[in-house]
């Protein structure tokens, strides 16, 4: 029961409920509140297309992704999620000039994901896929996906002006690869695939060190605490992994090698995986 | 506008260009890189003020019409420029207790969530309608520059607008980044002067002073300090201690009681009324800051 202040007044209105006048910031409340979680689409298979990697590299990469992509919407329900690619690099560059803050960064950004998802949706069209923004994403998934076997979606979060102050400078944490992750994990996915243009996580970068060796599989802890100096994924993922309820790893497959996607999502490994 | 840094700006912006176009986003050289560079304020003249949803709305009359004069003698004739946040409150709690039970992700719940954080402000707003205050979702902040010039003041709901992307908490099933978070991300995204939560409690205690007895009163702390400390509850959202240490802009925050009239009309002349939390000094960031003096 909660105390009196002397000279305070009245209570609140309460509604009765388990958490009634309880703190939400409590330990032991919060804690009192773990359940098993409900999978609210155990069928959802989530495939993330890089910006950079896949989109940014035009008809050559695109058209043999998109054809794979059209072959696995005959077995495969797929949320296809897009990167931000190159004119987000240009948007913090000019941002960040001005001194713009992290959350500007974000809003800004937002819209170079979504016109990559636009580009997707388009030629995914006559498949019946469309591009939904986030609104529908979030409330009507179920029925497009029950429609047509695909929809397109823009990576990135709805951060926007509400991003986190990062850790070190200024770049927006809840990119692309962080946004898909985390909706994989609320919507309870059966997978998810990153779609890059590399074979996977690398000792260091493949593109300017050859001797570079590929890491095949790896636990989150272990990746973290190996520091590398980059990765084709955001280190976020990487601590989001290690407190989601239901995904539970997730692969980073080279979208340039035909086959690697469809192989995935049979569950084969073919890249790396990366495990909680 | 200042530049904080002295130095050539084309050529900074030539070598961070380069970085930016060819490296990875996750490149440690280039993210050292964004460090450095200058901090403009988008708002700096003004302030945010959560209202807290149990402490303070969920009370009624009694405990909103005083806050509510209050709120209305700052932006008008004190001329102080308010972004007005809600907080949630027992409603939330209800549906939260629904939501664990039903095993429902925090995601979901997060939707759930705000929606109250919605209704209140729409009780604020109607309260202050006659002074032709707006209430605004996330969408229309584009328009908050204005409504603040005419007006002096908006009402928004504290809840940021992460919906179904709201994080997982390592254990429990309440979303961790609620509206103490989307409202101190407010201030600090527009650079504003201060953050004042307003509650039934005179600030940060020991413990949670509606439940433990013989706690004690922190005036002010550290929020590296207040970190350390592990305490069991605190006044305000845990994952604010750690937005405030990153944070470049804003350099405390200030929990008052806003039961006791006259608290927040000195919280907002930066009178320390109640708890006083503030970053510890980053001095290479805090070269800008327009928050609540140390």
């Amino acid at each position: 029961m909660a105390r009196r202040h002397d000279g305070q007044p009245q209570e609140a209105k309460h509604v009765a409920s388990m958490l009634m006048r309880q703190s939400l910031v409590d330990r032991e409340v919060v804690r009192s509140t773990e359940r098993p979680v409900i999978r609210i689409l155990p069928w959802l298979n989530v495939v993330k297309i890089g910006g950079h990697g896949i989109i940014d590299q035009g008809r050559e990469t695109v058209f043999p992704v998109v054809e794979e992509l059209s072959r696995a919407l005959e077995k495969h329900k797929l949320l296809i999620a897009t990167g931000a690619g190159v004119r987000s690099r240009h948007i913090f560059s000019i941002g960040l000039d001005l001194g713009l803050p992290t959350g500007v960064l974000s809003a800004l950004s937002a819209a170079d994901a979504e016109q990559n998802g636009h580009i997707l949706g388009a030629l995914l069209a006559k498949h019946g896929v469309v591009f939904l923004p986030h609104a529908m994403v979030a409330h009507q998934l179920a029925i497009f996906l029950m429609t047509c076997n695909g929809v397109v979606m823009n990576g990135v979060p709805p951060y926007d002006l509400w991003e986190f102050p990062p850790e070190v400078g200024k770049i927006p944490a809840h990119r692309t690869d962080a946004g898909t992750f985390l909706l994989a994990d609320a919507y309870g996915a059966r997978q998810l695939i990153y779609v890059e243009d590399v074979d996977g996580i690398f000792t260091d970068d493949p593109k300017t060190d050859p001797h570079a060796e590929l890491i095949r599989k790896i636990r989150a802890d272990d990746l973290a605490a190996r520091n590398l100096r980059t990765l084709p994924v955001d280190r976020l993922v990487i601590e989001l992994l290690q407190s989601a309820r239901h995904v539970k790893e997730f692969q980073i497959v080279n979208g340039r090698k035909p086959g690697n996607i469809l192989r995935a999502l049979e569950g084969e490994h073919v890249g790396t995986i990366v495990y909680a | 506008m200042a530049r904080v840094r002295e130095g050539a700006p084309e050529q900074d912006f030539r070598a961070l260009e380069s970085l930016v176009m060819s490296r990875s986003l996750t490149d440690r050289e280039l993210l050292e890189a964004t460090e450095r560079t200058p901090d403009y304020a988008i708002l700096p003249h003004a302030s945010v003020v959560k209202i807290g949803g149990q402490s303070i709305i969920d009370r009624g009359r009694q405990a909103v019409y005083p806050i509510v004069e209050e709120l209305k003698e700052n932006f008008t004739t004190r001329n102080h420029k308010l972004l007005i946040g809600t907080g949630a409150g027992t409603r939330a709690r209800h549906l939260y207790s629904l939501g664990v039970d039903l095993g429902l992700p925090t995601g979901v719940m997060t939707i759930l969530g705000t929606a109250v954080a919605v209704q209140n402000a729409h009780i604020l707003g109607y309260l202050l309608a006659k002074h032709g205050i707006p209430v605004i979702g996330p969408q229309q902040f584009t328009q908050l520059p204005l409504y603040l010039a005419e007006r002096n003041a908006v009402i928004f709901p504290g809840m940021p607008p992460y919906t179904m992307w709201q994080h997982t908490q390592k254990e429990g099933l309440i979303p961790p980044h609620r509206t103490d978070a989307g409202c101190f991300l407010v201030a600090e995204v527009f650079g504003c002067r201060q953050m004042i939560f307003v509650k039934d409690e005179d600030g940060l205690y020991t413990a949670n002073p509606k439940f433990a007895a013989n706690v004690k009163f922190i005036p002010r702390i550290s929020a590296g300090e207040l970190l350390s400390l592990k305490l069991p509850d605190l006044v305000v959202e845990p994952p604010i201690l750690e937005f405030l240490q990153r944070a470049r802009h804003l350099a405390a925050i200030q929990v008052i009681n806003g039961l006791k009239p006259g608290n927040l009309t000195r919280a907002l002349d930066g009178e320390h009324v109640g708890t006083i939390i503030y970053a510890d000094a980053r001095p290479e960031r805090k070269e800008a800051a327009h928050g609540t003096p140390a």
